[in-house]
Formats: structure tokens, C-alpha cells, sequence
């Protein structure tokens, strides 16, 4: 709360130092907007292995398995025109039942042809720059993320465990990907039948101080077995509350997306490497590649992810000796995700009511080649969701996940009630303003 | 691998760069008096209307097909963007429909489309060719007939149509439309 509280206060600094400095200069011009969007839903999972407390073998955490209601996220975006061509932009997500807030973004932007004639848009196209904590422009889904932007509430497994908009396992930390760091976003026409967009960041990046990327740590109740394990869930940004960079090397991530004028398509290709440990020596590269062509009855889209992450060989960050074998590293290890979803308005009773239909199909590897891993699964989703008042939605959604290679489940997995197939339901209502 | 250690004086650079050329040009700030929306299909519309808008007001352009790229806040910040303006223009369909289910605060001139999904808490006036089946706007739709510059001499008349149905054999879309901006319609 603390870290939240410097980033909060800094966004704040930071917009009065320009609106003083343009009201200086005789050029204030103040416009402030506020919009925002939540929802509450009811999630009901069954297969997955109980738990107990990482430091504390003889006390359970909650089942996995029982039902929850939570409110998921509320988030405010406030945008302030600090004068012609600059804005200072912040969002605030509360989330996991309001108990945590967190700024996703907090910057200020300057549109380059808005403020200056030196810049001409009309023939070198749009330019803007972007200072502070940003949204990391990685893949469509991170920037993308609000469900009343999305046809399921479910994430896909391409930001669930690889980009990490939204984290997996025990260290969840909120929803989506920001960093702190500078973006250039320049876009083009060509000709009259598709533009391009580039936005290129430099940030602190992905972060860990261990001695492997990936070190989230359960504690399975097998009875009789109780072993610490590494559950390998992929990417989480363990530095996310840090005020500072773990080292001296800033991640490097740009995302050209091509859009074409004729059709409401557009596709991209997603670029990101940087340092993750403290002595900058072990890179993770990205590379993905995403596709949205959304129609008004009818949308597709789909992401494909892999990553590369550098590490020694040999290390087990854990400790647990019975379980040595699955914690312990095993050098340079790549993953992969991809999701394919479609969606279809059958019925349409209103401009603005309407019930649709969604199917998904996503498959992860997070698997650093050990012999099992629980995040190397594929899932399907069957949804619906009711637009039964303008800006507000009521979702159903069904989703199975099959573990891949469950014949090698560990003993202590399938004792902890560790399924081979993991099922769940969940009822949102979810608005918008 | 790239080290930061060697970017960083780049980045540097680049930053002030940036910071001095935004306030190095005061000579082109002030508010801008028209927003005009487009898309990459009507890229050819849009010159058109842009060359015969009259030469003291200040023009803003905007391709309404960067929405796509734009992040989930991104039409807020469109929209605050436009706002400043006294009028918004919008061109045809694809604009309307990027910008589904908002409200501009300031007059809003919707050019041939009959889409209803952008609203206005000031003006909003329909500029549609004669002879276009206005059966999708509802029932109760107030229309003026435009042959010449003269039929828009009177805002009043104009305030209390709802859409203005150009003859194009005599007037020309984008000439109709700087006239209502020259005449200060709705400022």
C-alpha cells in the first residue's frame, strides 16, 4: 500500500508541475473526465488440489475448490487536459473485493502534432509521447483488458502465463500489465486502405531477485505428503511493487500493428527483451503475434505467444529435499501459449440489447522441461453474455482445463485432489460508464 | 542485448528534445475551433472538406480508426480531445461507429450517416444528401431543403432542423458545411 501510495502521490506531483507550468505560460486550459467500469461475479472451480500455508505445514488456506463472490475490479480513469496537446492520465483498480488498490497507469502524454507545427500529422502521421507507469504494449489483450471491452471474463492463457496482465498462482497482485518507463506511438495511413501504428517502450521490465524468474512456491496437502513445490504457473512480474528497476538494464518491448480501413481488422507483432535478475546477466524475450477482426454481429480473435527465459542450471530456490527434483532449475527454458475465440449476436432486440455467444479454445506451456508441470494444459470456455440495459452485462461462462502428461502428476499432486480435468462456472454482471 | 547504459543518453536527448519542442512553438497553441473525424476510407473527404473550410479557423483532423489501437481508456481521451474544440464534425459511418455510445458535449455535424450512436448536450445536425431515406433516424425528424449558400442564412431556421438535405447539383456537401462553420453554428 505503501508503494501504491508514492505511485499515486507521484501521478499527482507530477500533473500539478505541468498544469503550473503551462498555467505559467498563460495556456491552461483545464478539462478533466472521469469514466470507469466493474463488476462482481460468482466463480465456482472444482479439481484443483488443496493448499496449506507455504510456511506453515499444518495450516490449510482456503480450498481452491470453494465458491467465491468477489468483485473482481472497479477502476476510475481520470483524464486531465492539462493544455493543447498535453494529458495527464491515471487509472485506479480496486480490486480482490476492494482490499487492494492499484494505479495500472499514471502518465502524461504529449501529442506532438497537437502542440507543435514543426510535426506536420497529415504527412508524417501521428506522434505521441508517454511518461510515468504505462501500459506495457505488449499482444491486444493487456491494453484491451476491461471485460466491457472483452466477450468472456475469463483471461486467456497468453496473459494469464506468459504477458502478465493478469497473474496466476498465489502471488496475485492485481490486473494488468504496466511498468514504469517512456513510449513513442507513432502511426501512418497507407494509402487509403490501412494504417500502421508502432509503439515503442522502454521500462523496468520483468523482475526477480531469486535465483530463477519463475519462483512461486505452494505448499500441496497430500496427507501424509506435504512437499513445497514450485508450481511453474509462467511469468509473474515479482517486481511489480518496486519503485525502482533491480538493475541496470530496461527492458526493450514495441508492438507494430497494421489496420486495415476496409474491414475492422487489425493484426500485430508483439517484441520484448530485458534483464529480470539483479545482475542483469538473464534475459526473457518475447515474441507474439495477435489478430481482432470484430464485426458487429460476429468477432474472432486470437493471440500466439512464446518466450525464452535465461537462467542457471542446477538451482532450487525451495529447499524442500523430497522435493528437490521438481524445484531444482533446469537451465535456459522456452514457453508458448495461444487462444483462438470467436463470438456470435444471434439475437439483437435493440440497438443496444443484445444476448451473444462465445467459445474459446486456449492452450499453455510453462514447462521448464520438468517431468510435470500444471500449467501445461489446454482449456475450452463456452459462454454467454445479456446486454439487458444499456452499459451493463449479465455473463455465464463454463470453462474446462485439461492437464497435459497427468499420468506423471506427482503422488503428492493426485493426493491433494489434484484432477487431471479442472471445471468451472462463473456468473458475472459486469458495467460500464 | 541492448544495455541501458547505452540508451540512456539517447532517451535523455530524446526527452528534452520532446519537452523543449512542446513549448517552443507558442505561436500555433490556442484553442482549436474545429475537430474534424474521418476515417482511412474517406481519407479523400476529408481533403476535401479541410481545403474548403474557411483559412482563419484552426482545423484539427482525426482518423477515427486509431481507436483500434488505441488502449481501453483511449476513446475518453478522444473525447476530451474533441471537446475542446467549438464544433465536431464527423464523416461518414466508420467514425460513428468507433465511437459507439458516447456524448460530445459540444455541437456535433454528422455528415453523410444516419447512425444515431454518437450524441451531442449541445447541437447535433445531420448534413444528408436529397433524396436520402431518413427512415432510420425515427419518426418526427425536422428537415430543411438546401439548393444554395443562402437557404443556410438563417441560424435559426437551421437550430430547428435536424438534418439539412443538400442538392447536390447545386451545392456542394463540404461547401454547406463551411458555410455552418464560417457562420459560427452553434459555437
Amino acid at each position: 500500500m505503501q508503494n501504491c501510495a508514492k505511485r499515486i502521490m507521484l501521478g499527482i506531483i507530477v500533473s500539478s508541475m505541468i498544469t503550473v507550468a503551462t498555467a505559467s505560460l498563460g495556456n491552461a486550459e483545464e478539462k478533466f473526465q472521469i469514466s470507469g467500469y466493474g463488476n462482481v461475479h460468482y466463480m465456482d472451480p472444482s479439481g484443483m488440489p488443496t493448499l496449506l500455508d507455504v510456511d506453515d505445514a499444518t495450516s490449510p488456506t482456503e480450498n481452491p475448490n470453494d465458491g467465491i463472490t468477489q468483485i473482481r475490479e472497479f477502476s476510475l480513469f481520470f483524464d486531465f487536459n492539462v493544455s493543447e496537446g498535453v494529458l495527464a492520465s491515471v487509472e485506479i483498480e480496486a480490486g480482490s473485493n476492494a482490499t487492494t488498490f492499484t494505479p495500472n497507469y499514471a502518465y502524461v502524454e504529449l501529442d506532438i502534432p497537437e502542440i507543435t507545427e514543426i510535426w506536420d500529422a497529415d504527412t508524417l502521421g501521428g506522434l505521441s509521447f508517454r511518461i510515468g507507469r504505462i501500459l506495457v504494449p505488449f499482444l491486444s489483450y493487456n491494453e484491451n483488458k476491461p471485460n466491457f471491452r472483452q466477450n468472456l471474463m475469463s483471461q486467456p492463457f497468453t496473459a494469464w502465463n506468459l504477458a502478465p496482465v493478469i497473474t496466476s498462482g498465489p502471488n496475485f497482485v492485481g490486473l494488468g500489465w504496466s511498468d514504469t518507463g517512456a513510449m513513442l506511438n507513432w502511426n501512418h495511413e497507407l494509402g487509403d486502405a490501412a494504417f500502421v501504428d508502432l509503439k515503442f517502450a522502454l521500462i523496468n521490465g520483468l523482475q526477480n531477485d531469486g535465483p530463477v524468474l519463475d519462483s512461486n512456491t505452494i505448499r500441496l496437502d497430500g496427507g501424509m505428503m506435504t512437499p513445497l513445490v514450485r508450481p511453474r504457473s509462467g511469468l509473474v512480474d515479482q517486481g511489480d511493487d518496486s519503485t525502482r528497476d533491480n538493475n541496470q538494464n530496461k527492458a526493450s518491448v514495441a508492438k507494430l500493428t497494421f489496420i486495415s480501413t476496409d474491414i475492422p481488422l487489425d493484426i500485430g507483432f508483439s517484441w520484448y527483451q530485458g534483464a529480470w535478475d539483479e545482475d542483469g546477466d538473464h534475459d526473457v524475450t518475447m515474441q507474439g503475434i495477435h489478430l481482432n477482426w470484430l464485426e458487429h454481429d460476429w468477432t474472432f480473435k486470437g493471440e500466439w505467444v512464446t518466450a525464452r527465459v535465461e537462467q542457471t542450471a542446477g538451482v532450487d530456490p525451495v529447499g524442500d529435499a523430497a522435493a528437490a527434483a521438481v524445484n531444482t532449475s533446469t537451465g535456459d527454458y522456452d514457453m508458448n501459449a495461444w487462444y483462438v475465440e470467436g463470438s456470435y449476436i444471434p439475437i439483437r432486440y435493440s440497438s443496444d440489447r443484445f444476448v451473444r455467444l462465445v467459445l474459446r479454445y486456449d492452450d499453455v506451456d510453462t514447462n521448464d522441461r520438468a517431468v510435470f508441470t500444471p500449467f501445461d494444459r489446454s482449456r475450452i470456455t463456452v459462454g454467454s453474455e445479456w446486454q439487458f440495459v444499456k452499459r451493463a452485462r449479465l455473463r455465464y461462462e463454463w470453462q474446462r482445463h485439461t492437464l497435459d502428461d497427468f499420468d506423471k502428476a506427482p503422488a503428492a499432486f493426485v493426493a491433494a485432489g489434484g484432477k487431471e480435468r479442472i471445471t468451472a462456472h462463473m456468473i458475472s454482471i459486469i458495467f460500464w460508464f | 542485448m541492448m544495455r541501458f547504459s547505452k540508451i540512456r543518453p539517447l532517451l535523455i536527448k530524446t526527452t528534452v528534445f520532446l519537452v523543449i519542442l512542446s513549448f517552443s512553438t507558442p505561436a500555433v497553441w490556442g484553442a482549436t475551433d474545429v475537430y474534424l473525424i474521418y476515417s482511412g476510407k474517406n481519407k479523400a473527404d476529408k481533403k476535401l472538406f479541410k481545403k474548403a473550410f474557411p483559412k482563419d479557423i484552426k482545423i484539427k483532423t482525426y482518423n477515427a480508426d486509431l481507436l483500434a489501437v488505441a488502449d481501453y481508456s483511449g476513446i475518453q481521451k478522444a473525447i476530451s480531445k474533441f471537446d475542446k474544440a467549438h464544433v465536431i464534425v464527423i464523416l461518414n459511418d466508420r467514425p460513428m461507429e468507433m465511437l459507439k455510445g458516447t456524448r460530445l458535449k459540444k455541437t456535433l455535424i454528422i455528415v453523410q450517416s444516419l447512425k444515431k450512436e454518437v450524441a451531442s448536450e449541445n447541437l447535433r445536425l445531420y448534413i444528408l444528401k436529397e433524396g436520402t431515406d431518413l427512415s432510420a433516424l425515427g419518426e418526427g425528424i425536422r428537415k430543411k431543403d438546401v439548393a444554395s449558400i443562402n437557404d443556410l442564412a438563417d441560424e435559426k431556421e437551421i437550430r430547428a432542423s435536424d438534418v439539412l438535405l443538400i442538392d447536390e447539383k447545386t451545392l456542394e456537401m463540404q461547401q454547406a458545411v463551411s458555410q455552418l462553420i464560417k457562420m459560427k453554428f452553434g459555437w
